[in-house]
């Protein structure tokens, strides 16, 4: 792939890499070395790009991978998740957007504290919206192992989520 | 789509066993007004999972990935960076144990000096005698080196080569006008 190639069809996918690395890195400045980290590993190895059915699932590949490599290095080094960056609401917003912003954050924070494999197989199908066999590609599982994953994730969430707002109604 | 049909595919969507398709619909009948009190949570994640905010990189994000398009981003600059950062922590190694040596010496306890003289007299004379005894030795050396003489007196009759030279040149001038001088006088 000549430099001109990769400036016009990998560059452009720098974007969807760092939201994909923030679904599970939760940290602007580390997506954002993440995509950077897989766009130069693009690069160095650019002339084997054709070689790869889809250089967008490489790179979403390689992004899950230095992310999964991150979390892990944090939970070595007894890191403390760092504050989510939540949306900044203006005072003035309308109670609806707010309503919906409190519901997105908390599905946020509930899928961030999953584990893996289900984190993966939650952002990618449900999140991201990539296609069973795109997702399948992406984490090396076959279809049916991920379906697996996948209904572990959904379960999970939906049992935190009624925790949630049982505690919610309690209260009010 | 009615309850029903709906609680049926959710039941297979909770089990990873529904098709894209149905996962469509799934999320454009919970978008819709008609939803049903009892899927209140269902609900909630089909609204909001697909539209979980993430921050907007930094200004320079593009930059940075521009930037990792050029000729001069191999590999070998990469590991040139690396080099420099394990010099910079070797660097500050050697630093650190060196600070310690110094520390350790500054503050540790002097050597205890022995067969050292209390009098200050007795240490003077034991210097002057020690000091004749070096130069009566260097003298002796240099006596036995005649090498050593010789290269003293090589100035001197480096001297009287020069001026014997610059002798010997003057009378090849002096001769050489006087065999000139014969020369003319034969032609005339």
């Amino acid at each position: 792939m000549s430099p001109d190639e990769f400036r016009n069809s990998v560059i452009p996918m720098g974007r969807k890499l760092y939201t994909f690395a923030f679904r599970f890195l939760n940290n602007r400045e580390e997506s954002e070395d993440v995509a950077q980290e897989v766009m130069t590993r693009l690069w160095e190895k650019r002339d084997e790009l054709s070689r790869y059915n889809s250089a967008e699932a490489l790179a979403m590949t390689m992004t899950r991978n230095l992310c999964l490599d991150r979390l892990r290095h944090r939970k070595y080094e007894g890191y403390e998740e760092e504050p989510e960056e939540v949306l900044k609401l203006s005072a003035d917003e309308p109670s609806r957007e707010l309503e919906n912003a409190e519901a997105s954050e908390m599905i946020k924070a509930i899928i961030a504290r999953l584990k893996e494999p289900y984190k993966s197989a939650i952002i990618l199908r449900d999140l991201e919206g990539m296609t069973y066999e795109e997702s399948s590609e992406i984490t090396g599982l076959t279809i049916n192992a991920l379906r697996v994953n996948l209904s572990r994730a959904r379960k999970m969430v939906r049992e935190e989520m009624i925790k949630i707002y049982s505690y919610g109604s309690e209260r009010s | 789509m009615d309850l029903k049909e709906v609680k049926i595919i959710l039941s297979r969507y909770y089990e990873g066993l529904t098709t894209e398709e149905e996962e469509s619909a799934l999320v454009e009948y919970f978008a819709g007004d008609d939803v049903a009190e009892e899927l209140y949570i269902d609900r909630e994640w089909f609204r909001h999972c697909g539209d979980i905010k993430v921050p907007e990189p930094g200004e320079d994000f593009s930059l940075r990935l521009s930037a990792v398009a050029k000729p001069d981003n191999s590999l070998s600059s990469r590991k040139s960076i690396r080099v420099i950062r394990y010099s910079r922590i070797a660097a500050t190694i050697a630093l650190l144990i060196s600070g310690y040596l110094i520390a350790q010496s500054i503050f540790s306890k002097p050597a205890y000096m022995k067969d050292t003289y209390s009098d200050p007299q007795m240490a003077m004379a034991e210097v002057h005698r020690v000091l004749a005894e070096v130069s009566l030795n260097m003298k002796k050396g240099a006596e036995g080196l005649p090498g050593l003489r010789k290269l003293g007196e090589a100035p001197a009759a480096l001297s009287t080569f020069k001026s014997a030279s610059r002798t010997a040149a003057k009378s090849i001038e002096a001769l050489d006008l006087k065999v000139k001088a014969s020369e003319t006088e034969v032609k005339k």
